[in-house]
């Protein structure tokens, strides 16, 4: 009777004060690292390193990269810029989380005020030893809004701020599998394009893109300083969720990766977990941008930069390996 | 009665002297590019004067007595007075808590005051200062120096070829753009190699703008045509 009650009890408390307080199992059953609780949303995650949300995503295989007759057809409107992408695998990942949104400045401040403390543990042995780890963009009222995702970061910014948080940037693979689910959908949201359902070139300018030459000509004569908008705050096109539940897959910024870049690396990486290239100065950026026209925001597009490069198009998020 | 110990000690004695003279040629070396070293961080230095000067107007909020500094020392156009305005007046202390727009009369007032000396040591100076400025901001100014001399100074060039390949893009960008601008052939294997290698697959404007200043410099949208119009023209 006693027992009775006080698991009643204790049931009454965990409707009052919401079930994420004690769970260990999250909402797939699944056991949660000690750093995770489950949030309020329904799938949703809170990392206790950053107080991020973060979404599931379960183990199992997806499809990776683009068939070559496809890559062709994309190369024919907008480039040669596909192949790198081929051939399309089927890649089995262990289970993880993956940030639901990209890291946004306030989030990346509280890392800069952690160094300001001299907490450096976080700090990649290579990055360069006088490294300033303000972003380029830190003080222009355009980009940095609290709640716009961090731009004019380099991957060793990222990196950084990743193991600060107690997390890791996703690899190549998690990211893609995050960005278009198993089954290897085109978009985020679907297999046709939609121009409102991202922050891209076309919702930026309110006009189509069609192809690489008519892309290459609106942003090569920009003039920067004119242009008043670039990201939207994180979560801002619901409409373009991942099936996983990740916002701003497609567009927004440019997100890093832990990988270096090869362009053939899919023709030689492991079909399970592959962990990318050991060796190349360059690494991956995926998910397209505020500037990327629709052959980029696909969830297939693969595109790199130098580790110590800093550009207004680039932000990251951050993943965790389920246990 | 062997000979070999006698051999021995002479060619312990050689080799104790060969280590001892690499030694002393290691601790030159180390004696000498040191010296060189703070040499050249001395040589990037401002004047002390300079920044107790711009630290003190910066700590007042007297905004007009920083850009009085600027003309003071550009009036006094020589090597000094330039560091003085590059690193003590855009230094850190100064610029640091200043977001785009409040930074904005400063670097306008200094470039001003940058273009009118004329000291041929100042000027090289504030060339050397688009590559090693620490504030990308001021870097991203002293190119348009480096742009309304460009017809009159070989170094403004060679300013604005080494800022095509700043890592942050804001200061690449601007160099991309007076590449456009002044048409500038010796930037073309440098924007080819932005394209094809450093800015991959296109990350963004930065890639869109090489590839529009290629096509304008060199009247070709190929990449083949732009290896081939650099082997005929440089």
């Amino acid at each position: 009777m006693t027992l009775s009650l006080a698991f009643l009890g204790a049931m009454a408390l965990c409707v009052a004060f919401g079930s994420s307080a004690w769970a260990d199992t999250g909402w797939f059953g699944e056991r949660m690292p000690e750093t995770l609780i489950t949030g309020a949303t329904q799938g949703d995650y809170v990392h206790s390193g950053d107080d991020t949300a973060m979404v599931y995503v379960p183990a199992g295989y997806f499809l990776r990269g683009t068939t070559k007759a496809e890559a062709d057809a994309l190369s024919r409107r907008f480039g040669d810029f596909f192949m790198v992408e081929t051939p399309q695998r089927s890649i089995y990942l262990p289970a993880y989380y993956i940030d639901k949104f990209e890291v946004t400045n306030q989030q990346y401040g509280a890392f800069l005020d952690a160094l300001k403390r001299g907490e450096r543990h976080a700090i990649h042995p290579d990055a360069p030893p006088d490294k300033d780890y303000t972003p380029t963009y830190w003080r222009d009222s355009r980009l940095n809004g609290p709640d716009h995702p961090v731009t004019a970061v380099d991957w060793y910014d990222a990196f950084a701020y990743c193991r600060w948080a107690g997390k890791q940037l996703p690899t190549e693979a998690q990211w893609e599998k995050a960005a278009r689910g198993p089954d290897g959908l085109a978009y985020p949201w679907g297999d046709t394009w939609q121009a409102a359902y991202s922050n891209n070139v076309e919702s930026t300018f309110g006009h189509p893109v069609l192809d690489d030459r008519q892309w290459v000509l609106l942003l090569g004569n920009l003039d920067l300083d004119a242009l008043p908008v670039f990201t939207w705050p994180v979560g801002s096109f619901p409409q373009g969720v991942s099936p996983y539940g990740a916002h701003d897959m497609g567009g927004n910024l440019w997100e890093w990766a832990r990988d270096r870049y090869i362009k053939d690396y899919y023709h030689v990486a492991p079909s399970h977990d592959p962990p990318g290239p050991t060796a190349s100065p360059y690494r991956v950026l995926r998910g397209g941008c505020w500037s990327s026209h629709r052959g980029k925001i696909r969830a297939a597009y693969r595109n790199y930069d130098l580790a110590a490069d800093r550009h207004l198009e680039i932000g990251f998020r951050c993943a965790l390996a389920a246990e | 009665m062997q000979p070999m110990p006698v051999i021995n000690v002479h060619h312990s004695l050689r080799a104790r002297l060969t280590r001892a003279a690499g030694l002393a040629c290691a601790a030159l070396l180390l004696v000498s590019a040191t010296a060189g070293f703070v040499h050249a961080a001395r040589k990037a230095a401002p004047p002390a004067q300079a920044v107790k000067e711009f630290a003190a107007a910066k700590a007042s909020g007297d905004v007009a007595a920083i850009l009085t500094l600027y003309d003071q020392y550009a009036a006094q156009d020589d090597k000094s007075a330039a560091l003085a305005v590059l690193y003590a007046g855009l230094g850190e202390t100064v610029l640091q808590d200043l977001d785009d727009q409040q930074a904005r009369p400063l670097l306008d007032a200094a470039e001003t005051a940058l273009l009118n000396m004329t000291d041929k040591f100042a000027r090289k100076e504030i060339y050397k200062a688009v590559r090693r400025h620490l504030d990308w901001r001021v870097r991203a100014m002293l190119l348009n120096v480096a742009r309304i001399r460009y017809h009159e100074e070989k170094r403004a060039e060679k300013a604005i070829l080494i800022a095509l390949t700043d890592h942050v893009d804001a200061v690449a960008i601007r160099a991309v753009e007076i590449a456009i601008e002044l048409e500038i052939k010796r930037a073309v294997p440098k924007l080819i190699k932005l394209v094809m290698d450093k800015w991959g697959q296109h990350v963004g404007v930065g890639a869109a703008k090489a590839k529009v200043a290629l096509e304008q410099i060199t009247g070709h949208t190929k990449p083949t045509a732009w290896y081939e119009w650099v082997s005929q023209n440089l």
